[in-house]
């Protein structure tokens, strides 16, 4: 079938899945932001727990998306539908939110640090009015990468009932129509431009080097 | 014994069992300048961390104003006392105005306050406060920031200025300019200051009284006249590099 026939002629389903796709990836990295930032900012402060955090994200990440969503329809009170597949996206989201948030603070000039403490900061001030802002950019372009990564994966999470533009491309699968499963890869490669896009505005905007 | 600004009792640090500096005894009077000079790596920077606790004494004790260490706050402390370091240490993202008023800010002072702090001290400095208030620290020459530098270490105008290479990162000139400008300042003020520095010029052109501090020791102590009258070798040494 033709991907532009059938994109027209399914629009509004098309309109809905790609909602329902946006949907998991913000409420996915929404959490891992929520979570990723503290533990980047707890392993900036902690040397020790900083292997084994980063190890774990390491890890997580290594395993095959399709797996992962797998093994955790095995876990009571998870299985089938969007709670699957928001954790799994969380779980891919962390990486790069954990390691940008860490390098993003590690890399603030050891002077400026070090004027911050000799004038009388508390540890809580120098993160929030000195190392936080001057991390902001690298912090951002990690959920920047995170959100892409998660556009992508999102679309296997189709697979186990979660929904989302991944539902053209299982279903053009098993139609061996080529024009259904782009009708679901098109917008799903248009929305990762535009996450990327936007994101990316919003990270010059935070950006103190262009100002 | 005089109540000195600050003073080093049998002050010892040292990092994994290395003596890194000590014991020192050393009295710095209030209003007074004392010049710590010396090669690298004699223990000058670090004698410097003990006096706002960058740095924590090993054995001995720092009293300033009175108080042992251990009596102070290190935050309560370190707002007491103005800190000027050879990289500065500028914050890239805020304007000249917004690096100037940040103790003040901490401390809770009125915006009005703040911002008629910020052109009294631009004054100071000599950077005409129309002129630098809004720029950001990339904006500026190297000369133009220590003097930011100096104005954000007087904010809040503490008793106690420590300076560590203050004016080590810009030419002879406006180094020259920045020594003398300095010297008048602090005077007028009337601030007690620590100055660190590896340049004998620089020691004789600052200081009321110098310390040569060799090996975490100081291994002499006394006015510039004594200094250049000194017969002790290492002083003699230095000297011959003026």
């Amino acid at each position: 079938m033709n991907v532009f026939s059938y994109l027209i002629d399914n629009r509004i389903d098309v309109l809905i899945r790609t909602l329902q796709h946006l949907g998991l990836v913000a409420v996915s990295v929404g959490i891992a932001v929520l979570v990723g930032i503290p533990l980047g900012i707890l392993i900036a402060r902690n040397g020790k727990l900083r292997p084994p955090i980063l190890g774990f994200a390491n890890v997580v990440q290594t395993i095959p998306s399709l797996a992962l969503f797998g093994f955790l329809l095995a876990v009571p009170f998870i299985g089938l539908g969007a709670r699957n597949a928001v954790i799994a996206l969380v779980a891919y989201s962390l990486l790069p939110i954990i390691r940008n948030t860490y390098a993003g603070i590690d890399g603030v000039d050891p002077a400026v640090r070090e004027a911050a403490i000799g004038m009388g900061m508390t540890d809580w001030q120098l993160l929030k009015i000195v190392e936080l802002p001057l991390a902001a950019p690298v912090v951002l372009a990690g959920v920047r990468v995170a959100a892409v990564i998660g556009v992508g994966i999102a679309t296997i999470s189709a697979a186990i009932g979660a929904g989302g533009l991944g539902v053209f491309i299982f279903r053009g699968l098993a139609m061996v129509d080529n024009g259904v499963i782009l009708a679901g890869a098109i917008p799903a490669a248009l929305l990762a431009l535009v996450v990327d896009g936007g994101l990316h505005l919003l990270e010059r905007r935070l950006d103190w080097r262009l100002e | 014994m005089t109540r000195d600004a600050i003073r080093f009792e049998h002050t010892r640090h040292e990092i994994d069992g290395r003596l890194l500096v000590g014991p020192l005894n050393l009295g710095i009077p209030a209003g007074e300048t004392l010049v710590l000079v010396g090669p690298s790596g004699s223990g000058k920077t670090t004698t410097l961390r003990l006096i706002n606790r960058l740095a924590e004494p090993t054995a001995g004790d720092v009293f300033v104003q009175g108080k042992g260490s251990a009596d102070w706050d290190p935050v309560r402390l370190r707002r007491q006392i103005g800190y000027v370091i050879q990289e500065v240490g500028l914050f890239p993202h805020l304007t000249v105005a917004g690096n100037i008023e940040l103790v003040p800010l901490l401390e809770n002072w009125a915006p009005k306050k703040r911002q008629a702090r910020v052109d009294e001290l631009l004054e100071m400095v000599g950077l005409p406060p129309s002129e630098f208030r809004d720029r950001r620290p990339r904006e500026l020459s190297g000369g133009q920031r220590q003097r930011v530098g100096v104005a954000r270490a007087l904010a809040v105008d503490p008793p106690i200025l420590l300076c560590d290479e203050a004016f080590g990162s810009v030419d002879p000139i406006t180094r020259f300019e920045l020594q003398n400008e300095f010297r008048s300042l602090v005077a007028k003020l009337a601030k007690t200051v620590v100055f660190v520095t590896h340049d004998v010029r620089e020691a004789l052109a600052m200081a009321d009284r110098i310390a040569l501090m060799e090996h975490g020791r100081v291994t002499f102590e006394g006015t510039t006249d004594e200094f250049r009258a000194s017969d002790t070798q290492s002083v003699r040494d230095l000297r011959a590099l003026e």
